[in-house]
């Protein structure tokens, strides 16, 4: 009985990771079928699925750290993401993180070989963004349903209207989403609206970490 | 011997069970509900000290998201080690024991970490306490009639 605990604790405390490819080996694709007409429809599907994730990264840029998604907060409270990428890969804390070349987050803890990101689904997130063509000062704030809130009354914005990064310390005109229904706020003097948004926080299996700039001497 | 042994086996199942559960619809869904913090809570009056450790030592080893000690889960292990000492307080039979230990353990998680959850989405809670409670008189019948 000692022993076993022995065992688990140094899994638990210096082995995480064996429990995230585990978690992970729950979504994994079937097995490719024996069948050989069968296995190219698999074959050229894992094509397919490569394709994306070319995509994905986009060009090889040494502004970007590719990083895959190890493990994501399984409880209520946060919508966190573990990504396995850290100090070791030069991250140093609070980059912004991209999937599909769009915002989806930011680094809030960095361990040696991993990073912990916020992601704008997470009730805490906020970040400064414009809006459309005529880049109108408002809020992103996170949740279950991301809001753009604080946009002036008087602004001319329209559902559809893209949303971008205009935040400091974050790259600026970084996509976001679009501009969902547009309602008044409580108090009648700002507007706000729902963000549309062409992925879901489960589909995210590999970002791209945008690098600090260095210190200016 | 043998009996304990079973007895150790079908928490480890049950546990199991309660992590797949969670993972699998939070996953599909994005509604996270605590079955394994509702399981160990539910052991925690069938078990003893070091099974419970055990059981509690695989359940965090499963969840933990990342590489460093969190609240969530130095809660999800510590309160099921103080049922183990508590439910001997309570008065009631075991099923309803543990009933009132998973409301106040799901309390103490949700007033920790996010209270104002409880509060803006008060829905997400109440699926979760729910969940939660129902595995756990599941959990706390099925070892029931093993002992």
């Amino acid at each position: 009985m000692g022993l076993l605990i022995i065992i688990l604790g140094f899994f638990v405390f210096l082995r995480p990771y064996y429990a995230w490819e585990f978690r992970n080996a729950f979504f994994s694709p079937a097995p490719p079928p024996a069948d050989l007409a069968f296995e190219n429809k698999y074959l050229r599907a894992e094509l397919a699925k490569l394709n994306s994730v070319k995509s994905a990264l986009g060009e090889p840029s040494p502004d970007l750290i590719p990083a895959l998604v190890f493990s994501r907060y399984p409880m209520n409270f946060k919508e966190e993401i573990l990504v396995g990428a850290g100090r070791n890969n030069g991250v140093s804390g609070g980059e912004t993180v991209l999937y599909n070349k769009m915002l989806v987050g930011k680094v809030i803890k960095v361990f040696g070989d991993t990073s912990l990101v916020e992601t704008i689904f997470d009730s805490r997130f906020q970040l400064a963004v414009r809006v459309g063509n005529g880049a109108v000062d408002a809020l992103l704030s996170g949740g279950a349903e991301p809001q753009v809130t604080l946009i002036p009354g008087k602004s001319k914005v329209v559902s559809g209207d893209i949303v971008y990064s205009a935040a400091a310390g974050s790259p600026y005109g970084l996509p976001i989403g679009d501009l969902g229904v547009i309602k008044s706020s409580a108090d009648r003097l700002f507007i706000e609206a729902g963000l549309n948004l062409p992925y879901d926080l489960n589909e995210i299996k590999l970002v791209s970490i945008v690098k600090n700039a260095a210190p200016s001497d | 011997m043998r009996h304990q042994a079973i007895k150790f086996l079908e928490a480890l199942i049950l546990l199991s069970m309660a992590v797949f559960l969670q993972l699998t619809l939070g996953e599909v869904s994005g509604v996270w509900i605590n079955f394994p913090f509702a399981a160990l809570i539910a052991l925690s009056f069938f078990l003893g000290f070091w099974e419970l450790v055990i059981t509690v030592l695989i359940a965090v080893f499963l969840l933990n998201w990342q590489p460093s000690v969190s609240l969530e889960m130095v809660i999800l292990a510590a309160f099921p080690l103080l049922s183990l000492w508590l439910h001997k307080l309570l008065p009631w039979q075991i099923w309803l024991s543990t009933l009132v230990a998973i409301f106040v353990g799901f309390l103490i998680l949700y007033l920790s970490i996010g209270a104002v959850l409880i509060v803006k989405q008060a829905n997400l809670f109440l699926i979760d306490l729910f969940g939660g409670l129902v595995y756990g008189i599941l959990v706390s019948k099925l070892m029931e009639f093993r002992k």
